[in-house]
């Protein structure tokens, strides 16, 4: 080889080389670029935290490398590597990459242009997605069952439309995708328990609309709210590539406040939204009604529409009948002899069916025989119209669920500034527009205050839980009032107001309500604790009484409690008090009330030590 | 008529479908086929445990594709599914389960069929134990022996 020759063949080489260096330095650039991509982030459910970063997806499967759960990077090469292939590999099933993640392989295939991937035919997914696709996609909203506390907080889940929303009986067969916790207990204290604390995993499930329906506003007796998202083609397709993805490789922990239902739900929508980030409106806790409120703020929802729960129907059909007509309905309750009209038996057949539902231990043979009966003497009469029910105010015309509140008032002869804030949800003297009437779930609620005569800074009360459940009790509906409560207050009762116990209560009792009066009684036991206490702690009846009042759009509550302690030595009257409050919350504007307070807690028949507080001020809900 | 013997198939045989509870089928529902509690309990644990998600939702893994359903097991499984209801509204004579279900197999004037169905209620939930699988072989036979209902119904 000549000298020459040999000069440009190294001049060939060194620019191969270096083009090729350019080149591996641009692609290196570009993965970086894109395993930072927010897209990516989302698609992986990677969230960022203080101290460390990592993808909230519980489950290996999710993630093709070994480090993918929290090396975006490494995550990145490795799919595009298993996209240039086709290996049956991935999901517990078995199938190829492309088939086993649909967004991410979109998303790459459209971020990386210069390489070729393969296609792979997915007959699995194409025959999920097929069955569940739909022209548009509501997000269904389940409202708190009246008295089960694991559902407080309400459930949200998203509903495929295939066919014409409005058409309900068609609508049926439209499937619905929800996240929600895999149990196989019955709600009760222990579900609670794991659900707050974690123990649950939480995974996709798809189901026929029928099925939800039928779980949600029959067995439970829950309110269907569905708001209709505008959302495109395109958009539907992305969110349904993904939870296919989740719904085939993952599952996620469960927690009732922050990774539940709700949060992967808003992770999911958050693929498609480019004018608001719901993720970034959750504040620690992810609360359904949040999530409604922030799409329905977003311009993101279009029509809402209204499945009323079994009980809303049987009421709304009793309440219809004319006075000789319920007479006739008590009569045929009572397995008395009535030649009565269709609009009758269409009642008692709600009543059975709701019955039968939502008091299931109330069912025996002879209920089921007579049901029939019912159902078949109704056949005889004939149709029976159909009534229009009231829709109420839909959950995310409800207020905000923190609330602060600045109060100045007395305290016996003290000045006294209070401070209260509650991170969530829903008090008994909160507007009731939007929730269920009523009852209360309030968690973390800390109220403190600053004396200005003897200026120092006190503790009035620190509620940790606290929920009242308060149902209308009627012969026809025999629902049970509850109440639990777990709280720190100073103890006054005892002139140690710096020194602070703990306690805990829990009663029954029954209640009378409508929309603008309660009256409540509960009876049960309550554990207080403090050093001070012999066996540092006490135990006995307490006893509650609630009454509520709406008068125009102000809500007026009176609260009395007496606790009387078994334990304890020394005097009677060292060992038991009570206390009343009485407020008064005016609204001043959609989100801002005005409140007026008293309380008193004391000793029957010593009246001189009882230990009084008047306040009023403003809070505000965020 | 292929449709509706398709169906009779499905309903005379021992075949059975899955309760809606998501126990029952997927992975586990293939480890462990006895059903007693403890089984029950079990499979769902290994459903949990290896997210077999996509076998309870396609029917793999010897699972009765309660969620996907084919489009002939889906009157089975929606008469199955909406028993109470289904029985509610077949007395009352309407209503968006007997309507969904009139739909479902084939008889489009719905007032008509609803109607017509309301008055064979006895002849379909002959006693207190009628199973839904009886109820919905009454129910197609009642329709079959109606002149006009089997005139207009797609099914048969």
């Amino acid at each position: 080889m000549s000298y020459h020759l040999k000069n440009i063949v190294l001049i060939i080489i060194t620019f191969v080389s270096f083009e090729t260096k350019v080149f591996s330095q641009n692609y290196q650039n570009k993965l970086i670029e894109v395993s930072n991509s927010s897209y990516w982030k989302k698609l992986l459910h990677y969230e960022e935290g203080f101290f460390s970063s990592s993808s909230l997806a519980d489950s290996d499967t999710f993630f093709l490398s070994k480090n993918g759960r929290d090396n975006l990077l490494e995550e990145l090469e490795a799919n595009i590597e298993a996209f240039k292939k086709i290996e049956s590999l991935y999901t517990p099933e078995k199938m190829p990459a492309q088939c086993a993640f649909p967004e991410r392989f979109n998303f790459i295939k459209n971020s990386f242009s210069e390489i070729k991937f393969k296609e792979a035919k997915c007959p699995d997914f194409q025959k999920w997605k097929k069955a569940v696709v739909g022209e548009s996609v509501s997000l269904v909203f389940a409202s708190a069952y009246v008295n089960n506390p694991s559902s407080m907080f309400g459930h949200t889940f998203l509903k495929f439309n295939q066919r014409n929303v409005e058409k309900l009986s068609e609508d049926m067969f439209n499937y619905v995708v929800a996240f929600s916790a895999h149990s196989d207990s019955s709600p009760g204290f222990l579900y609670a328990l794991k659900g707050l604390f974690g123990g649950y995993k939480g995974v996709i499930n798809v189901k026929p609309f029928y099925q939800t329906m039928k779980e949600y506003s029959k067995v439970e007796s829950r309110d269907l709210w569905e708001y209709e998202l505008n959302l495109d083609k395109d958009e539907i397709d992305s969110i349904l590539n993904h939870l296919w993805e989740i719904f085939a490789n993952t599952n996620f922990d469960y927690y009732f406040f922050d990774e539940n239902c709700t949060s992967v739900l808003a992770r999911i929508l958050d693929l498609v939204s480019v004018d608001i980030s719901y993720v970034e409106n959750m504040r620690g806790y992810s609360l359904p009604t949040e999530l409604v409120r922030t799409l329905s703020d977003s311009s993101k929802v279009g029509s809402v529409r209204y499945h009323p729960s079994l009980r809303k129907i049987f009421w709304a059909h009793y309440n219809k009948l004319s006075d000789s007509d319920k007479e006739d309905f008590h009569k045929l309750v009572k397995k008395e002899v009535v030649d009565t009209n269709a609009q009758v038996y269409q009642a008692v057949i709600h009543y059975y069916d709701y019955m039968r539902h939502d008091h299931e231990n109330a069912i025996d043979e002879n209920f089921a025989k007579y049901q029939k009966e019912i159902l078949s003497k109704a056949a005889k009469a004939g149709r029976s119209s159909e009534i229009a029910i009231d829709t109420p105010i839909s959950p995310d015309q409800g207020h905000l669920p923190a609330k602060v509140g600045l109060l100045l008032g007395k305290r016996n002869k003290d000045t006294v500034n209070s401070f209260q804030i509650r991170p969530l949800y829903h008090g008994l003297n909160d507007t009731d527009k939007g929730h269920e009437p009523w009852s209360a779930i309030e968690v973390l609620k800390l109220d403190f205050n600053f004396n200005h005569d003897q200026n120092n800074v006190g503790i009035e009360n620190l509620t940790i839980v606290d929920v009242q459940s308060l149902p209308n009790f009627s012969f026809l509906d025999k629902n049970i009032s509850w109440d639990l409560s777990l709280q720190v207050n100073p103890m006054i009762e005892d002139y140690k107001e710096s020194s602070l116990k703990t306690s805990f209560s829990m009663k029954l009792g029954v209640s009378k309500q409508n929309s603008r009066f309660l009256f409540s009684t509960l009876i049960g036991a309550k554990v207080e604790a403090h050093e001070f206490y012999e066996n540092f702690f006490r135990v006995g009846p307490h006893l509650k009484l609630v009454s509520g009042f709406l008068i125009g759009k102000s809500k007026l509550l009176a609260n009395v409690n007496y606790f009387h302690s078994l334990v304890g030595k020394g005097e009677l009257s060292k060992r038991y008090y009570y206390d009343y409050s009485l407020g008064l919350s005016i609204p001043v504007s959609t989100q801002g009330v005005f409140e007026l307070k008293s309380t008193s807690n004391g000793r029957l028949g010593t009246f001189k030590d009882s230990f009084d507080s008047y306040s009023a001020g403003v809070s505000i809900y965020y | 008529m292929k449709k509706l013997l398709v169906i009779c198939a499905f309903l005379f045989t021992s075949y059975t479908m899955a309760a809606d509870s998501s126990s029952g089928c997927g992975l586990g529902w293939a480890v462990l086929s006895k059903n007693s509690l403890v089984s029950s309990f079990t499979r769902t644990f290994i459903n949990a445990t290896f997210s077999s998600t996509i076998g309870m939702t396609l029917g793999t893994s010897g699972c009765a594709q309660h969620s996907i359903v084919k489009n002939e097991s889906k009157i089975i499984h929606f008469s199955e599914a909406n028993f109470y209801q289904l029985q509610k509204e077949i007395a009352l004579g309407n209503g968006p389960y007997v309507t969904a279900f009139s739909g479902l197999i084939g008889c489009e004037d719905t007032q008509n069929f609803n109607s017509r169905i309301q008055k064979k209620f006895d002849k379909i939930y002959t006693d207190v134990n009628t199973t839904p699988n009886v109820a919905l072989k009454n129910i197609l036979k009642s329709v079959q022996e109606d002149q006009e209902l089997s005139a207009n119904c797609h099914i048969i």
